[in-house]
């Protein structure tokens, strides 16, 4: 494909990552010595583009812990969501795994617990780090671990929820893409639950598909790919079967890895069109023991 | 290069050498299927088909990657139209043939007859066989800098794309195009692929086989064993997984790991195997098609189908920088336009054959 308006754009995220900084500042997690980290990474994005900030937005993972025979099921979230939840911060997540349903609330510090029985998780939760190129990020996160053996192909999504009730869903990275694209879609989606979403989603995941696939001159009909896309995207959930090769690719879509390509799939499936974007790769630089994630007071 | 030129007896005999393979709604309530072999066709090829070949498309109807039904068509000797020397017609037939018919030899319902060069309508059957536009798109000589540096140099090399040649512009190609009610296939998601055998005097002998894009040219192509290319475009889809789930897992799996792409490229392999074995084209009877990064559903004229297939390969956004004449398409039966005049290709230079030996 050709595509005669592919120009290098930078879409500023210091305005939030300063954000970020300043309430981990003043709750003593970060140095200032890493401002100049956080500061460093400006990121490019290509024309019309107003995709998901990874670092920036929530988001949920899947993924057999490295070496081990465990499952890792996850939410990362910036510690403060500018224009979302700044008034009510989230006071807990609560993941949903085929039929079951765990909450894990939200701790300033890391907190952790045992199964009690097998088959039930571990859960860790608190301020952890990743890497964006070489910029460290502290994000708030939630971590569950399984023993492989319990869990089955599985249907996963999770929301966090305030004290004021709201709640804020997460689950692909399709659906992280689309509601940073429309505010009436990001409403409409934390609203709304799987088993409503094709009623409640599809019109709009569609018309907001095939405005991106427009942008990136998707040669063929942009409403029928929308329509199409929608199709196979929704209900938003996060499908991993621990017993299939695992990733989140062009290839498949089974679970989903921190260090996982993702941003490029995503993209690149909604245009329509091979898209790398110049992303900054994000790496969780995962350790072999849980919470796998480093916890930011490492 | 979709599989143009991808085997020793598809360089010696074009009429043999089974290119791209088409799969679309057509008129309401119609499916339409293109083959398309005779790459280069009036340059360095004929416009001929083979006498004592048969050309089939196969249908696997219940998943278990084995045909069901297949549609063969057989060509007579060619003639000289109006005795005018370099134009050659063929009367053919198209079978129609199930079950263990399906499998082997031309027996079946005659369904419909023509010659080439001429739209036929039968019913609601409607086939043609001639000269068309080669509507694949790619640069090939990207594509070959692209794999020297994967074979021989162990690296991963997104810069070669930047060229933009298409290789296949102002080329023609000979294509079978046969438009049936969907009916007469069955409903809802099947699996196809398309066949050239030699069939006549000898044993029936399949040479060439298109279930997907670039398999043979991308994933089966090491320099140090090209004899798999050979043993792809003989074999069929239920012994893929047997065979070529291997090879192209180790491709796809070094490919990423060159391009650093993914967490686990053995993984990574294994999904990419998953997904192209058997090599088969999966369509959902009566939608609309369309390959392309979101899934393959058919694969109507038109689609940058090498694009996908590189993504696909590296686990890495890539693009050719080139894609398909869709000038040259239509919407009506046989939905090509015009193949290119004479006019249209100069400075196309013919594609050297190798010499039969």
């Amino acid at each position: 494909m050709t595509h005669p308006q592919k120009l290098a754009l930078t879409v500023v995220t210091r305005r939030q990552a300063l954000g970020v900084w300043s309430a981990l500042s003043v709750a003593g997690v970060v140095s200032l010595s890493s401002l100049a980290g956080i500061l460093a990474p400006v990121r490019k994005r290509e024309p019309g583009y107003a995709g998901a900030d990874k670092p920036t937005d929530i988001h949920l993972y899947a993924f057999r812990a490295p070496g081990t025979q465990r499952v890792v099921v996850a939410v990362t979230a910036p510690v403060a969501l500018p224009g979302r939840f700044s008034a009510s911060p989230p006071v807990e997540t609560r993941f949903h795994i085929g039929a079951q349903t765990v909450t894990v609330p939200t701790a300033r510090q890391m907190t952790s617990t045992e199964p009690r029985s097998h088959g039930d998780p571990r859960t860790f939760s608190g301020p952890i780090v990743m890497r964006i190129g070489t910029a460290p990020l502290v994000l708030q996160a939630a971590v569950l671990e399984f023993p492989v053996d319990t869990l089955k192909l599985n249907n996963i999504w999770a929301e966090r929820v305030t004290s004021a009730g709201r709640r804020q869903r997460v689950a692909s990275p399709f659906l992280a893409a689309l509601i940073a694209e429309s505010a009436p879609l990001a409403r409409a989606y934390d609203a709304a639950s799987p088993e409503t979403d094709l009623i409640a989603l599809r019109e709009a995941v569609s018309s907001t598909i095939a405005r991106m696939a427009e942008r990136w001159h998707y040669p063929g009909d942009t409403l029928a790919y929308g329509q199409r896309l929608a199709g196979t995207i929704l209900p938003d959930v996060l499908r991993y079967d621990p017993q299939l090769p695992q990733g989140f690719t062009f290839a498949a879509r089974n679970g989903r890895h921190p260090d996982d390509a993702d941003f490029a799939v995503a993209h690149s499936m909604l245009t329509g069109t091979p898209v790398s974007g110049n992303m900054p790769r994000q790496s969780a630089q995962l350790q072999t023991c849980f919470p796998y994630f480093q916890p930011a007071s490492a | 290069m979709s599989h143009h030129f991808d085997i020793e007896i598809a360089r010696e005999d074009p009429s043999l050498n089974l290119c791209d393979f088409y799969l679309f709604e057509g008129a309401p309530g119609n499916t339409v299927m293109i083959m398309t072999v005779n790459p280069d066709a009036g340059l360095s090829a004929n416009d001929v088909f083979h006498v004592e070949a048969l050309y089939a498309f196969r249908f696997d109807l219940n998943h278990d990657a084995r045909e069901e039904l297949a549609f063969k068509v057989r060509f007579q000797q060619p003639q000289h139209k109006d005795a005018q020397e370099h134009i050659h017609v063929q009367k053919f037939q198209v079978r129609k043939s199930s079950h263990s018919e399906a499998l082997h030899g031309e027996s079946g319902e005659l369904l419909i007859e023509g010659e080439t060069g001429a739209a036929h309508t039968q019913g609601r059957i409607k086939v043609f066989a001639g000269l068309a536009p080669d509507l694949f798109a790619g640069d090939a000589f990207a594509l070959h800098g692209f794999l020297a540096a994967f074979h021989k140099e162990h690296r991963y090399d997104g810069d070669v794309w930047q060229h933009r040649q298409n290789f296949f512009a102002g080329r023609n190609i000979t294509a079978i195009v046969l438009e049936v009610p969907t009916q007469m296939i069955g409903h809802g998601h099947i699996r196809a692929w398309a066949t050239v055998s030699l069939y006549g005097h000898a044993p029936e002998k399949q040479v060439s086989r298109w279930g997907l894009p670039l398999i043979t040219h991308l994933f089966l192509n090491d320099p140090d064993k090209q004899e798999i290319k050979e043993q792809f475009n003989e074999s069929v889809p239920s012994r893929d997984v047997e065979l070529f789930s291997g090879p192209i897992a180790a491709f796809a799996a070094r490919m990423s790991g060159y391009a650093g792409s993914v967490v686990d490229p053995v993984e990574f392999g294994r999904q990419v195997a998953q997904r192209l074995c058997p090599t088969t084209l999966p369509y959902e009877l009566g939608t609309p098609a369309a390959f392309d990064l979101a899934g393959f559903n058919g694969r109507p004229l038109g689609d940058d189908v090498m694009d996908v297939m590189l993504t696909l390969a590296s686990n890495k956004p890539l693009e050719d920088g080139v894609a398909p004449d869709r000038r040259r398409t239509s919407t009506d039966f046989p939905y090509y336009g015009s193949p290119y005049a004479a006019a249209e290709q100069t400075g196309v230079v013919p594609v050297p054959h190798a010499p039969k030996k």
